[in-house]
């Protein structure tokens, strides 16, 4: 009961995007990944709007995997976005972010986030924890629609 | 009064006391000088009415004795003597008249010259040795005569002694009075001086109290509250000062706090890529790579882990001392105890003997108490692990008077020469490879202690252990 949908992947720092790329691929995890690289585009992308208008709105990711600082809109911003519309009201966004403040912390659930993980700096603690993350909510969870 | 400033409270003080004091001194002075007046006056008028009532009784003996020594000796030259000194009674019979009923002064004239007339013409009689009457009636009209005289004198002298007396109360009643005033005027001056400086004091008191209370809460990292401030006073300026200083902090801690965020961000990620890229040419391209390049990429990853490592501890620090320091009762003894057990459990194979003083309770906050015992008896535990007989004691004793409570171990301890450097931060005195680490939960545990109000300081000497002790007052 693989949950096959693409997964969507807030990112501007093309390392970090690569690493975590490479974690996925590691992992045996087979869903499709989209990246984006800033917060606007993130918006644009899940509402379809902008760049993304021609794309069908009604296909969401399984999972958002949202970095905090980015440009344009910052993760709490888009995160804001995606909680006040009510076609992404429910969809499970995971905060991956360097931050281990404890204001971005409070911040992201009170907005709503499902999780808030801290990418260590650590290559196999960075791979394993991609690796569980995948599992948890790409094969175990169960989402809305 | 909070518009003055500290030298005019004070100087009002003084005025005050000043002012009390002439005013006491002069109600006292005049009240005094009433009852003075009334003394004198006493003296003036009445002492003359005694002086003279006495003189009347005396001359009146005098006159019945030189009658009587007179007919003894039978000698009408001291009558003629006994005469001038009844015209002395008379006259001062009348002279008595500015403050003697005149009615009596009157009778007592005439009683007087009946009775010198009657012992007169008796005296005369037996003298001249003449017939008429029988003398021992005259001589019976006479004593009657005599006593009748005697007894108006007496009247007038006991109507002075009663004014005399009347007066005299009158005048101690005055002086009574005079004191109770005297002293209710000074006891009113004391209680004006009392409540003025009251005032002031209270004032003084309850700003040096706010700049106080703003300092503690200062130092415990709370600026949302700034000290009441309000008039113009020294101490007044103080809290404003006090204030600006405390605004400056704020905005200082705002910058390390966004500084910090920024390491945070910022600096992990190109360590991440660091040690992800190093690792994927170690996984992707290891068995083409000489052992060599594989060493070294293999340093690059531990050095990136390390120094991800030392931003995590510095953004620990520096959380700690941003969060708010909430001090209760915490019982260390517990906290160390369990801090213990994790040890033992994260490190099965170690034998150490680890005794916990029990009760050790103070007044701290509890969680970064947690901070402090498990960075000191994590270096106890750390550097005991060369020690197969590795002993870790956790208590608390009286060291110059204060209740310190210390950390003490048997392992690898240090050269005290270097004691200074225990507590800086990223400070060493071990490698690495002898033990890990990386030099900042002393750092961390300074700090803490230091927000408490509290002192830290290590002994040791190298390879026979070493105590951390700690106050926290």
């Amino acid at each position: 009961m693989t949950n096959n949908r693409f997964v969507l992947l807030v990112e501007d720092n093309a390392d970090d995007e690569a690493l975590t790329l490479r974690a996925f691929k590691k992992s045996r995890i087979k869903n499709e990944i989209t990246v984006v690289r800033d917060g606007e585009e993130a918006v644009d992308f899940l509402f379809a709007s902008g760049k993304y208008s021609k794309r069908n709105a009604a296909d969401l990711p399984e999972v958002v995997l949202l970095d905090l600082k980015i440009p344009k809109l910052n993760g709490h911003q888009v995160l804001e976005r995606i909680r006040a519309n009510p076609a992404t009201k429910t969809l499970p966004v995971i905060v991956l972010t360097s931050s281990n403040e404890e204001v971005d912390l409070m911040k992201s659930y009170e907005n709503g986030a499902n999780s808030y993980i801290v990418k260590p700096v650590d290559t196999n603690q960075f791979i394993s924890c991609i690796e569980q993350l995948g599992l948890y909510w790409l094969v175990l969870n169960q989402s809305i629609t | 009064m909070s518009h003055l400033n500290l030298r005019q409270k004070l100087m009002a003080i003084v005025c005050t006391v000043v002012l009390a004091f002439t005013i006491a001194t002069i109600l006292g002075w005049y009240f005094d000088s009433e009852v003075q007046m009334q003394l004198k006056n006493v003296r003036h008028h009445y002492i003359p009415i005694i002086e003279l009532g006495y003189r009347l009784d005396s001359e009146f003996s005098a006159i019945a004795l030189g009658l009587r020594d007179a007919a003894a000796a039978q000698d009408p030259a001291a009558l003629e003597a006994v005469s001038q000194t009844k015209d002395k009674l008379i006259a001062d019979l009348d002279q008595s008249r500015d403050f003697v009923d005149p009615q009596l002064i009157a009778d007592a004239k005439a009683a007087v010259d009946d009775y010198f007339k009657i012992a007169q013409e008796t005296s005369g009689r037996i003298i001249s040795s003449e017939a008429g009457t029988p003398l021992v009636d005259t001589m019976m009209q006479m004593q009657a005569k005599r006593i009748a005289a005697q007894a108006l004198l007496k009247k007038i002298t006991a109507f002075d002694r009663e004014r005399l007396t009347k007066a005299f109360a009158e005048s101690v009643a005055a002086q009574k009075y005079s004191t109770n005033i005297s002293l209710v005027i000074n006891l009113l001056c004391l209680l004006f001086v009392g409540l003025v400086a009251g005032v002031i004091w209270r004032d003084l008191v309850a700003k040096i109290g706010a700049i106080g209370a703003g300092l503690e809460r200062f130092g415990a990292g709370d600026f949302k509250v700034p000290i009441p401030v309000r008039g113009r006073d020294e101490l007044s300026v103080l809290g404003r000062k006090v204030n600006l200083m405390a605004e400056r902090l704020q905005g200082l801690m705002k910058e390390i706090e966004s500084f910090s965020y920024s390491v945070a961000h910022d600096l992990r990620a190109p360590l991440r890529s660091v040690a992800g890229f190093s690792t994927v040419l170690i996984e992707d391209h290891g068995p083409s790579l000489n052992e060599d390049a594989r060493s070294s990429l293999n340093r690059i990853v531990a050095a990136a882990q390390r120094m991800g490592q030392m931003v995590d501890g510095l953004l620990s620090l520096s959380r700690l001392n941003r969060t708010a320091l909430v001090k209760q009762s915490v019982n260390l003894s517990h906290v160390a105890a369990r801090i213990a057990e994790e040890l033992k459990t994260n490190d099965p194979d170690r034998q150490v003997k680890v005794e916990v003083a029990p009760e050790i309770i103070a007044s701290a906050d509890p969680k970064l108490m947690e901070v402090v015992l498990s960075n000191l008896l994590g270096n106890a535990w750390k550097f005991t692990k060369k020690n197969g007989n590795a002993q870790i004691q956790f208590g608390r004793k009286q060291i110059e008077g204060h209740p310190t409570i210390f950390i003490r171990d048997n392992g690898a301890g240090f050269d005290m020469r270097y004691a200074d450097k225990l507590f800086g931060t990223f400070q060493r005195l071990h490698t690495v490879n002898e033990f890990e680490g990386h030099g900042i939960g002393l750092a961390t545990v300074r700090s803490i202690i230091g927000r408490h109000g509290g002192k830290i300081w290590a002994e040791s000497e190298p390879e026979k252990g070493a105590t951390f002790y700690f106050t926290l007052d």
